[in-house]
This record gives C-alpha cells, sequence and structure tokens, in this order.
C-alpha cells in the first residue's frame, strides 16, 4: 500500500512528525504523543 | 514479514469461551522519518477497559518513498508495558519475521509505551498488528484468579517427582 502523494501525511512528514495510520475501527485504542512531534490518522 | 501462527495463551481461550473478553487485532501503519526519536503511549480509551496484548506482527519495513525493503539496526523501537522490560527492537529480520509473543496488559492509567527512533537518512514505513484480548476490569479480575488456580494447580502437580506421587496427591485432593 502507498500512502506517497497523500497531502495530509506528506505535510505532517515535512514537519518530521511520526505518522500513525489506523482504521476507524481501532477507535477505541488511543495512540498520543507530543502533538509537535506525532500526528495520528484515522481513516475509515 | 511476521510468519508462523499466532499462538493464543490458553487461560485467554476460557475467557473468551466464557464471553468474558473479546478477541480482535489493531492494525495500523507507521511512517518513520529521518532524524526521529519519539514516544508514544498505545492504550484502550475507556477507562474501565483492560487490553491484553498476546501478540505482535509485523509487515516488512520498507523505504516510503521507493517500497524497497529496509532492514536496520539504525531503525526501530523501544518499547516496554506491564511486565515487560524496556527493550531495544531493531529492524532486522530476527524481530520481524516472528510473530513477535507478548503477555502485555494495557489500561489507560498504565499504557504500552512505544519509542521509535530513526537514524537512517530513509523515511521508513511499517506495519504493525497488535492481537489483543480485551475485558471489563471485573472480568480481567476474574481472569486473573482463574490464572492463578490454573498456575497453583500445576505447582501442586510439579511437587511429584514420579507418576506413582502425582497420582497419590490426586487422590489426597479428591478422595478415593
Amino acid at each position: 500500500m502507498s500512502f506517497k502523494g497523500d497531502k495530509e501525511i506528506e505535510e505532517a512528514l515535512k514537519q518530521g512528525k511520526l505518522v500513525v495510520i489506523i482504521g476507524k475501527c481501532d477507535a477505541k485504542i488511543k495512540i498520543k504523543g507530543p502533538e509537535d512531534k506525532v500526528k495520528v490518522i484515522v481513516r475509515e | 514479514m511476521s510468519t508462523g501462527p499466532v499462538e493464543v495463551p490458553l487461560p485467554n481461550v476460557f475467557c473468551w469461551f466464557l464471553g468474558k473478553c473479546q478477541f480482535y487485532h489493531s492494525s495500523a501503519f507507521y511512517i518513520i522519518p529521518p532524524g526521529l526519536d519519539v514516544t508514544i503511549l498505545w492504550y484502550p480509551e475507556e477507562e474501565d477497559k483492560v487490553q491484553l496484548i498476546f501478540a505482535l506482527s509485523f509487515g516488512r519495513p520498507r523505504n516510503y518513498l521507493t517500497g524497497e525493503v529496509v532492514i536496520s539496526d539504525e531503525v526501530g523501537f523501544w518499547h516496554r508495558g506491564s511486565g515487560m522490560k524496556l527493550h531495544w527492537d531493531p529492524l532486522t529480520e530476527s524481530i520481524f519475521q516472528i510473530v513477535y509473543p507478548h503477555i502485555t496488559p494495557a489500561t489507560k492509567e498504565n499504557p504500552f509505551e512505544v519509542r521509535f527512533v530513526n537514524r537512517t537518512n530513509t523515511i521508513v514505513i511499517m506495519d504493525v498488528s497488535i492481537w489483543i484480548f480485551e475485558y471489563h476490569k471485573k472480568d480481567y479480575e476474574e481472569f486473573l484468579e482463574f490464572t492463578r488456580g490454573f498456575v497453583n494447580f500445576f505447582r501442586l502437580f510439579g511437587r511429584a517427582k514420579t507418576v506413582e506421587e502425582a497420582e497419590a496427591i490426586l487422590k489426597k485432593l479428591v478422595g478415593g
């Protein structure tokens, strides 16, 4: 699976952030890190 | 990528059979830029839940831009949790080619902790599945009771050095 070209991801990577992509069904799980270093993206 | 069966601890099967817990896995992609060093916490959002992690499995770590497989001890993660010492998992074959067993309960107040480190010049992407039995806290206590009974039962028989001694212990317990 490629996420290349995804603007939300590319922007977070430009800022040097860890990008975590989880499915919506995982929403009962919390993934938390410092906002300036971690971007959590919940996808359908 | 991880291969082999995910082995489920027997006490968990017991609790699942009784409807005391639910099984699922959570799969996520992690995209790790060069120079990153950050710690995340992983836990159930609901306060009355316990998520008992019993395995991790990994896809192949890859270069985000080219898709080439990345095998390196310069990128990976530190992690720890309840009953699991802090340790370093480099993205080397011996780590991501097995189903990685755990017995690590995570709660909101005692989360699973993962520190990602990337000392390469590559953006690395990896997918990880975390295999879980999820309990309400009161059912988790019951699970611990069952586990204690399971362990104590076999500890008792562990005292026997021969089959005859084991039979004697059993007879003493149940009569006859």
